[in-house]
């Protein structure tokens, strides 16, 4: 933690949000051109002023995008500080990976108007142009509260607050240990700590870990293709990748076994399952490859429920109708064929409607979920436009809730204190085992706690103390 | 009697003490006043100095000049370094004191300090013209004229004490209270607030049955406070013994709570949170069957014993009646019943770093009436003021420690910034930059800062000083000394439990693992200083160089904002970009640097933000008139 924000590198995107050709990446301050040259092993130790460089943005090995990185020297930018502005392609994903790894390699990411706030600091500009940097900046606590009462809806920040509550726990007892070690107080013994900072950061871990965005990039998304056989999935599937993966016939049941292979779009991987149709089958391999769809239905990100308005008769099979029912939220229903949809696309729907209905394994607010309106994709298989059409559905579904520029920065916010409060537990539990000192393990969880305070919008202020009267008996 | 003095202080408390020696050190005529010479330097409650933070607080003072440490060392009964084997910022010195020789040597000092005029009196006003204090008014009616003053007035502003239902206008049993002072402070618009403290029954000696209580010693290795003190007892150590409530104490004590006056509403103060009543004990902890408490001797040659853990402001009979039912108490006569004090304090968000007040010009006031508890924090306020009340005369800068700098400056800018709901006592947890304020490099802290103060004797610098060299040499020679992998070194290494080498390696770096102490050394020859005010300090500085120097860039980092100052009349009502919460707490609290600023709770950063660009705004809008102005002449 910095006591002094004006002295941290900051960085943000700084072309509108939204999706454009090119976006860029302002990093500001002394750190700016060392900490790009970290993920850009190819730049050179000194840059020139004013002069743009080319090269593979990396994390680790991992290529995350090609970039121009634009240099320019203290006294000579924008804010006056060091400068970098990275142009990276216009995707959300790519300008959300590039300040994770910024973050991660301990760059702040600016608030809103910093920019512009430092030109003025630096003599930049003048103060007419600054008036307006402190209405920005009034308006932005607002904002940001705002922003955060909205984030922390959903128990989230309950979870924060009990993790919070946990940690305070923790260093209530070890400040007690130090200031108040002639009061024979039951405090706990290093061992009880250690265990409990364990589970207090398995907590955090599995907290981070449903980021929703932050996992779908680390670890790609699967989609899977499920529906009565014959009704085009594999064509589907072929038309996404845009080969000839899996074997398309007229025969229901030609696809035996889930096949599966990776697209990209939008810097997002996304690995789509074909499934074998299910239907009621005698056939002892059909059996096995339906056993396989109804699990991958279920490992799946999102269900592509395929139909086909020509043979709407064609009934879902009733494990199959359970398995969407268990997946209601990620179940998007994809109409195929659409070019040889006879009847109007909502009486098509509303039978559909209805036979599903008809099966009495829904619910009303199920089928009203799974029929919003919003999520239902029409296609055709054979149409060239198909694929991009249901990529972008695709992405929209997965990715969209949440995932739009603005609250892009608050969620990797968010995440970037999570790390580092999980970081800092983790240093105070080695500290633990070490034995090496209270006052060194409180220090690191004062800091983690104050991260996680962060995250809620609190202010460190004195509560361990506070706690230590609540949970001790104390005086002389 | 002179009428007129340089510096007036009111109190012969630890604060006034302090305050007192430290102007008349500077060379300045300084007169202190109290209401009894009887009580000068008096440990009203508890008979012991020190503690965590306490000790460290009471070493900070020692190399600034200060008398409390000394007056520790000689008096000391029982010693203990609390928390020897945990952590090196967290050890602290306390000890036990024979409170009437504590008294004796603190009279004596006083007496005999030139330039120092000692009377009992009481001060019923002050001198004031136009926001100005020029003196004090005593209770004979006669005027005595000052260029500063300084107060410590204890617990004796409108004090008063209860016993059950049983009220007595007073500050501590024996004494009366000062009445009239803090009426006209608060004429004056200080904000006034009322605080709440309380004491132990004192039990006389002969009447305990000590072979029910466990018997516990201090330790024999003597680490005084004080540089200058000898490291041998000048008194003999005795012991103190532990005993415990039982479930029928805190049943008599429950039967009893419509009788204390800290339950029915009569109390109205605050009372601290970390020195609560017996009452609060046996009610917020029910669940305890026991809680334990010290019978301390408050000397060699007194009959009294103090109760450590026992305040309590129940009526007579019913502490008669709890009492006996702790072992070893069961025929107990008590000499002084256990009583609660309320009393008046300024809010201290009223006063500047420097302890002067910010109403009233050239008064400066110092320990409890601060809201403070504790001997300690009060002796440490007390030297601030009075050397700044010093300084402002001599026309010199003011004297503000900062909280990278000393537990000192930690206690000053919590009381200048946040204020106090609670009597306020030092944690080390207060600290932020725990890990560089530790008892053993207070030295290296402020003696440069001492030096220049000049409370210092020429012999004590020259015996500090000293100390730095021999400091210096040691760290030196374990840098420079190197062990080879030989037959007689492994073997060695193997001795004291540690992994044999592969290649050379410096003593330093020996030391810095964890299972090597300095003592261990002496194994190869290596010659140990016997006196811990050098190895230890030395040895933690290499132990946990790597924690200290992050410690140090983040107060370097701080440093950047504290170094911003704040014009003392700048209108936050002025600046734009602040809420109204944050324009009035910094109007209120007027922070002396930025770095004040952002500690003030609600203000955010990006009110930091909106000061600098303020600052910044109006600097270039001067340049601009100026260049405006110089270009038309």
């Amino acid at each position: 933690m910095s006591f002094h924000r004006d002295q941290d590198t900051i960085c943000a995107v700084s072309t509108p949000p939204g999706r454009g050709g090119i976006s860029v990446i302002r990093v500001s301050g002394k750190l700016s051109w060392q900490t790009t040259r970290k993920f850009i092993p190819s730049f050179p130790e000194r840059a020139q002023s004013h002069k743009a460089y080319f090269g593979v943005f990396r994390e680790n090995s991992q290529t995350i995008d090609e970039v121009v990185v634009t240099f320019f020297e203290k006294g000579r930018s924008f804010t006056g500080e060091e400068t970098c502005e990275i142009s990276c392609h216009g995707s959300p994903i790519v300008v959300r990976e590039i300040l994770r790894c910024f973050t991660g390699a301990g760059l702040r990411l600016a608030d809103k108007g910093e920019f512009t706030y430092r030109a003025f600091m630096n003599n930049r500009i003048d103060l007419v142009q600054a008036e307006s940097i402190v209405s920005m900046i009034e308006s932005q606590s607002l904002a940001a509260a705002k922003q955060a009462a909205r984030q922390l809806q959903g128990g989230l920040s309950q979870i924060i607050e009990k993790i919070e509550n946990d940690l305070t726990w923790c260093l209530a007892h070890i400040e007690a240990g130090i200031d108040f070690v002639t009061e024979n107080l039951d405090y706990v013994s290093n061992q009880e700590l250690i265990d409990k900072l364990s589970l207090i950061a398995a907590e955090v871990d599995k907290l981070a870990s449903t980021f929703k965005s932050g996992r779908l990039i680390r670890e790609g998304v699967k989609v899977a293709l499920i529906g009565a056989p014959n009704v085009g999935k594999s064509s589907l599937l072929n038309s996404l990748l845009g080969e000839e993966r899996s074997i398309v016939t007229d025969i229901a049941g030609t696809t035996r076994d889930v096949i599966e292979d990776s697209f990209s779009y939008e810097g997002l991987s996304i690995k789509v399952l074909d499934t074998a149709g299910v239907r009621n089958s005698t056939d002892h391999v059909e059996s096995l490859g339906i056993e396989r769809t109804l699990r991958a239905s279920k490992e799946a990100d999102l269900c592509l429920v395929v139909f086909d308005p020509t043979q709407l008769e064609t009934w879902l099979e009733p494990r199959m109708l359970q398995a969407i029912k268990s997946r209601i939220k990620d179940c998007m229903i994809v109409i195929n064929k659409s070019d040889r949809l006879g009847a109007e696309a909502s009486d098509l729907l509303m039978s559909l409607q209805l036979s599903l209905r008809s099966s009495k394994i829904f619910t009303d607010q199920e089928l009203a979920e799974l029929f919003n309106r919003q999520k239902i994709e029409f296609v055709s298989a054979l149409d060239k436009r198909t694929a991009e059409g249901l990529k972008a559905a695709i992405y929209r579904h997965l990715v969209e809730a949440g995932f739009e520029d603005n609250s892009l920065v608050s969620h990797s916010r968010q995440f970037e204190l999570l790390h580092s409060s999980r970081k800092q537990i983790e240093v105070a539990n080695e500290l633990l085992k070490s034995d090496l000192g209270a006052e060194f393990v409180a220090l690191e969880l004062k800091e983690s706690l104050i991260s996680l305070q962060q995250i809620l919008g609190k202010s460190f202020d004195d509560q361990i103390m506070d706690r230590v009267f609540k949970e001790f008996c104390i005086g002389k | 009697m002179a009428t007129n003095f340089d510096v007036i202080v009111v109190g012969a408390g630890h604060a006034g003490i302090e305050a007192c020696l430290a102007t008349a050190r500077l060379g300045l005529n300084t007169l202190i006043v109290t209401t009894n010479m009887d009580r000068i330097g008096y440990m009203s409650c508890n008979p012991s100095i020190g503690g965590l933070a306490k000790g460290h607080m009471v070493r900070e003072l020692d190399v600034l000049g200060g008398e409390m440490g000394k007056a520790a060392d000689v008096t000391c009964i029982q010693y203990k370094r609390l928390n020897s084997t945990r952590g090196p910022a967290v050890r602290g010195t306390r000890v036990q004191t024979d409170k009437h020789k504590y008294n004796q040597y603190m009279t004596e000092t006083l007496l005999n300090q030139k330039g120092l005029k000692l009377i009992q009196a009481e001060v019923k006003s002050l001198l004031l013209e136009n926001g100005i204090c020029g003196g004090v008014v005593l209770d004979d009616g006669s005027k005595i004229t000052s260029q500063t003053v300084v107060i410590t007035a204890g617990t004796f502003l409108n004090g008063v004490m209860h016993i059950g239902f049983k009220q007595m206008s007073g500050g501590r049993v024996g004494d009366k209270a000062a009445v009239g002072l803090s009426d006209q402070l608060k004429e004056f618009g200080f904000r006034v607030q009322r605080l709440k403290t309380g004491t132990p029954p004192r039990l006389l000696k002969q009447s305990i049955d000590f072979s029910k209580t466990e018997e516990q010693f201090g330790e024999k290795s003597f680490y005084p406070f004080s540089f200058l003190s000898e490291r041998s007892f000048v008194l003999p150590q005795v012991a103190c013994h532990l005993t415990r409530t039982t479930e029928r104490t805190h049943e008599i004590i429950r039967g009893n709570m419509h009788k204390s006056p800290l339950y029915c509403g009569i109390i109205e103060g605050t009372g601290p949170r970390y020195c609560p009543s017996i009452e609060d004990k046996v009610t917020r902890f029910e669940d305890k069957g026991s809680h334990q408490t010290f019978l301390e001797p408050e000397g060699l040659d007194t009959d009294l014993i103090y109760l450590q853990g026992i305040s309590t402001s129940l009526p007579e009979e019913s502490q008669d009646e709890f009492l006996k039912t702790i072992p070893g108490l069961e025929n107990v006569k008590v000499v002084r019943y256990g009583y609660a004090v309320e009393y008046d304090f300024i809010e201290p968000t009223q006063i500047w770093h420097r302890l002067e007040t910010r109403p009233i010009e050239n008064l400066f006031l110092a320990g409890q009436i601060n809201g403070t508890s504790g001997y300690e924090e009060a002796a440490v306020q007390g030297l601030v003021a009075g050397v700044n009340a010093a300084r402002k005369i001599l026309g010199k800068d003011e004297f503000v420690l900062g909280r990278d700098e000393a537990y000192i400056g930690v206690l000053i800018d919590d009381l200048v910034t946040k204020g106090t709901r609670e009597p306020y006592r030092m944690f080390t947890s207060r600290a932020e930059h725990r890990l560089i304020l530790r008892e053993d490099n207070t030295i290296d802290r402020l003696y440069q800062i001492s030096s220049q103060l000049g409370l210092l004797s020429e012999g004590a610098k020259s015996q500090l000083e000293a100390l730095k060299v021999q400091r210096q040499d040691f760290a030196h020679r374990l840098k420079e000394g190197r062990l080879y992998p030989n037959q007689e070194t492994q073997d060695k290494i193997l001795s004291i439990k540690s992994t044999v080498l592969n290649k050379s390696i410096s003593y330093e770096e020996l030391l810095r693992r964890p299972e090597v102490q300095c003592a261990h050394l002496e194994v190869f020859r290596f010659e140990v200083p016997q006196d811990p005010n050098v190895s230890e300090a030395v040895e933690i500085e290499v132990k946990y160089s790597g924690y200290v120097k992050k410690q140090l860039e983040l107060i370097n980092q701080a440093k950047k904002l504290e170094e911003l100052r704040l014009d003392p009349l700048l209108d936050y009502a002025l600046i734009k970009g602040l809420s109204t919460e944050e324009r009035e707490k910094l109007n209120r609290v007027k922070p002396r640097t930025l770095g004040q600023a952002q500690r003030i709770s609600g203000v955010n950063p990006s009110a930091i933000q909106s000061i600098m660009i303020h600052l910044k705004g109006n600097r270039k809008l001067r340049e601009m008139t100026r260049e405006h102005s110089e270009g038309r002449s």
